[in-house]
């Protein structure tokens, strides 16, 4: 992997040499030496995971010493599962749910978590645990045919309201309901899908995807769902939004170069650069509580699994 | 890499102790295969394509959302996916297929196709036969063994290839839906016996027969002594219900026979590719699959037929993600079936193509039909019977091709409808198999062949 900005400070170097018309030879030898530096000063990305099953929407735990992510554990089996940082150890999040679970959410103090779980009255219904009340569960019916869902959960800072994706009528849209699954509010009502809600960390604005305008772009919105601002204008899809603990990035996955690859720009939608550049997949981008390094899913060889990876300047 | 049933033969950790058919020299020969590595019966020696490789969607795969993109179509049809050009002239795909975009000159692609039904396990029954079943189909009381034999079985029968499968299906076990299995998947009004040979081919490349199930005592490691083996048959026989082991004997038979041949074992072993091939084909079920798949094609296998999944629905408890995306089609595409079916089809059509393969067998991607152009009241799409996709190569067909155009929102044919029946009868004539044969045999004798394929 080399990031765009090994690349700007070889063309740089490039310039400054013909610039002073120094030798080819030299000029190779800068961009080696420069090359060089930057692969010692960047680290490598870290592999968490070595088994190569298909992985979707990794998320840090409360606490920051465990990953929860959702895994095509067996051919007829979709769960989330709890990777322990301290010793690498994996377990089945919720063992005792026996059907397909997805996209799992905690609120910050830890104390509900929340996922997707397939059923026959709804495809994926919401079902949030409390889990100082021996994990009583709260289950939202997304409304409508019998085959809705909702999918790409969030916990609002506060803690008091889970913003997701809901299927609905022409399109999908973003909605919240509170912790009981009641009071749901619709926060889009736009034409085409609106997909992947990710929360400012001080819980005023919410950035999303939409194919409003065509392709999926991201936008962002206040937390009500008003003043909707478009912060990308891509070719392709822009998906997946995800915002930096310190509120000032976004990460993102594009396919702007061809394939998927993870992005980064500030929050108000200006200087995105690329993070990642593989031929095979990149994806799922969910910052470190540090903010230093992305959590993702990258498939390499064939293989997907989840990393950790610096990001840029 | 290779077991019965249930069992495994290997894991991560090395040889498990249940492991009982140790592919390879090791084993006993219990009988002949004279017509393994490129020992093709005469029939096929006349035909453009030697075999045939079905990829089969099975849930119906989105059009719109693939290769028959409309971005002019207002967002009730048009979807969220931007389109990418192709290698041809005016056609595009969605953003989805960056790699068979850029392969685009290597196969040809219809936008018409067309099915008489709405529901997963008839329109399977019959794009997988080219015909309809004389009892309405599956959805409507029909019963296994009164359907028309799939394309498979026909070619088996008229390639009559001893005891090597001529019919391989790779799947978890029988294809269908939550509901049943597709009739029109077997041998139909010929038989059991020409029904599909099954392997289950897991994502590491662990490849079992899914149908068998080892009678009780009849362990797995006395399976490899042959003497003990036909011993074991004999005394089950005296004492378990005659029609039930017949049946299983039966398939035990034909499985062991395969299994346990030397030629036909390294077929199923998937260790013996470089891990770069492995590699290239993705770690999952439905890549190693179509790797296996390949493998077979190269052993002479007349039909393959490689499934995307068991069951074609998604979401419910017991389904294993098919293409039946009623729900979150958007999400789905997204994260799991544009990218693997980008990767694996890419992957098939270079490696075929690599050695030599490609001009000898015919490739077909397919799926019953495709999905509501109009998104549906849960911003997703239903089923779609009226105009679809399939993608062809190799095996005689033209590459470059688009055939058929669709109308503006991707719900009608404007050209010709390329029909079921002449989907079956241009793989069958493509194999070998005359108007005259056909007929000789009972089979799509009236059925037209895509011209503009060839």
């Amino acid at each position: 992997m080399i990031c765009c900005n090994t690349k700007r400070h070889a063309r740089q170097l490039w310039l400054i040499a013909r610039m002073r018309r120094t030798s080819i030879f030299v000029i190779c030898f800068f961009v080696v030496a420069c090359l060089t530096a930057a692969s010692a000063v960047a680290d490598k990305p870290i592999r968490l995971t070595h088994d190569g099953k298909r992985k979707l929407s990794p998320v840090f735990m409360p606490g920051g010493d465990s990953i929860a992510f959702t895994v095509h554990h067996v051919p007829n089996q979709v769960i989330v599962k709890r990777l322990n940082l301290t010793d690498g150890s994996q377990e089945p999040l919720f063992p005792a749910d026996p059907a397909h679970q997805f996209d799992a959410a905690f609120s910050r103090d830890g104390r509900y978590r929340s996922y997707c779980r397939s059923a026959s009255i709804r495809q994926l219904v919401l079902v949030i645990q409390d889990t100082r009340d021996n994990n009583k569960e709260f289950i939202f019916l997304p409304p409508g045919s019998s085959r809705g869902t909702v999918r790409s959960l969030k916990f609002t800072p506060d803690g008091r309201r889970i913003v997701f994706t809901l299927s609905a009528a022409g399109g999908l849209q973003i909605a919240s309901v509170n912790l009981k699954g009641e009071d749901l509010k619709r926060l889009t009502e736009s034409e085409g899908t609106n997909y992947w809600p990710s929360i400012s960390p001080d819980g005023k604005s919410i950035a999303f995807s939409s194919s409003r305008n065509g392709p999926y772009d991201i936008y962002v919105m206040d937390i009500d769902g008003g003043n909707v601002r478009r912060l990308t204008n891509s070719p392709t899809r822009d998906i997946r939004p995800a915002w930096s603990p310190d509120g000032k990035q976004i990460a993102f996955t594009s396919a702007r170069d061809g394939n998927y690859e993870l992005y980064v720009m500030n929050a108000d939608g200006i200087h995105p650069r690329r993070v990642t550049n593989h031929p095979e997949r990149d994806d799922f981008a969910a910052w470190q509580p540090d903010g230093k390094k992305l959590l993702t899913v990258a498939e390499r060889d064939g293989r997907m699994d989840l990393y950790l990876i610096d990001v840029p300047e | 890499m290779l077991g019965i049933g249930r069992f495994r033969n290997r894991d991560c950790q090395g040889i498990s102790r249940r492991a009982f058919l140790q592919v390879g020299a090791t084993l006993p020969f219990v009988c002949g295969f004279s017509t393994l590595g490129g020992q093709i019966s005469q029939a096929a020696d006349a035909a453009k394509a030697k075999s045939v490789l079905v990829v089969w969607l099975g849930g119906g795969p989105s059009h719109l959302d693939l290769f028959d993109p409309k971005p002019k179509a207002s967002s009730q049809f048009r979807g969220p996916f931007a389109t990418i050009d192709t290698h041809l002239p005016g056609v595009s795909f969605t953003e989805l297929l960056p790699k068979l975009a850029a392969r685009s000159k290597n196969f040809s692609l219809i936008r018409t196709n067309i099915n008489y039904e709405g529901g997963h396990r008839p329109a399977s029954s019959i794009m997988l036969t080219g015909s309809v079943a004389p009892d309405g189909g599956e959805d409507r009381g029909g019963k296994p063994g009164q359907y028309p034999p799939n394309y498979g079985s026909i070619l088996a029968r008229h390639r009559a290839t001893s005891e090597l499968p001529g019919f391989v299906s790779l799947a978890r076990g029988p294809i269908g839906d939550g509901v049943g299995p597709i009739f029109g998947h077997g041998g139909g009004t010929w038989g059991k016996g020409h029904d599909a040979f099954m392997l289950s081919c897991s994502d590491s490349g662990e490849v079992s027969i899914p149908a068998l199930q080892l009678p009780e005592g009849l362990s797995p490691m006395r399976l490899t002594d042959r003497r003990t083996v036909l011993a074991s048959l004999d005394q089950m026989r005296r004492t378990v219900d005659s029609a039930e082991f017949d049946k299983w004997d039966g398939v035990y038979k034909r499985a062991y026979a395969l299994l346990t041949a030397s030629d036909a074992s390294k077929a199923f072993d998937l260790t013996q590719e470089s891990d770069s091939t492995r590699n290239t084909y993705g770690h999952t079920s439905f890549g190693q699959s179509a790797l296996l798949g390949r493998r077979l094609v190269e052993q002479g296998v007349p039909y393959v037929q490689v499934n995307w999944s068991q069951y074609v629905e998604v979401f419910f408890p017991f389904s294993d993600y098919g293409w039946d995306t009623h729900s979150d089609n958007f999400g789905l595409m997204a994260d799991w079936h544009g990218p693997l079916l980008d990767r694996v089809l890419s992957a098939l059509l270079d490696d075929m193509q690599d050695r030599g393969l490609l001009d000898s067998t015919l490739v077909i991607c397919m799926g019953e039909f495709g999905r509501t152009p109009r998104i549906n009241n849960i911003g997703s799409r239903d089923h779609w019977p009226s105009c679809y996709f399939s993608v062809w190569a190799g095996g005689g067909v033209a590459p470059g091709r688009v055939i058929g155009e669709s109308d503006a929102n991707g719900e009608h044919p404007l050209t010709d409808p390329i029909a079921p029946a002449m989907v079956g009868t241009t793989i069958l004539e493509l194999a070998g198999m005359s108007t005259a044969r056909r007929a000789e045999m009972g089979v799509l004798s009236g059925g037209r062949v895509i011209d503009d394929l060839l």
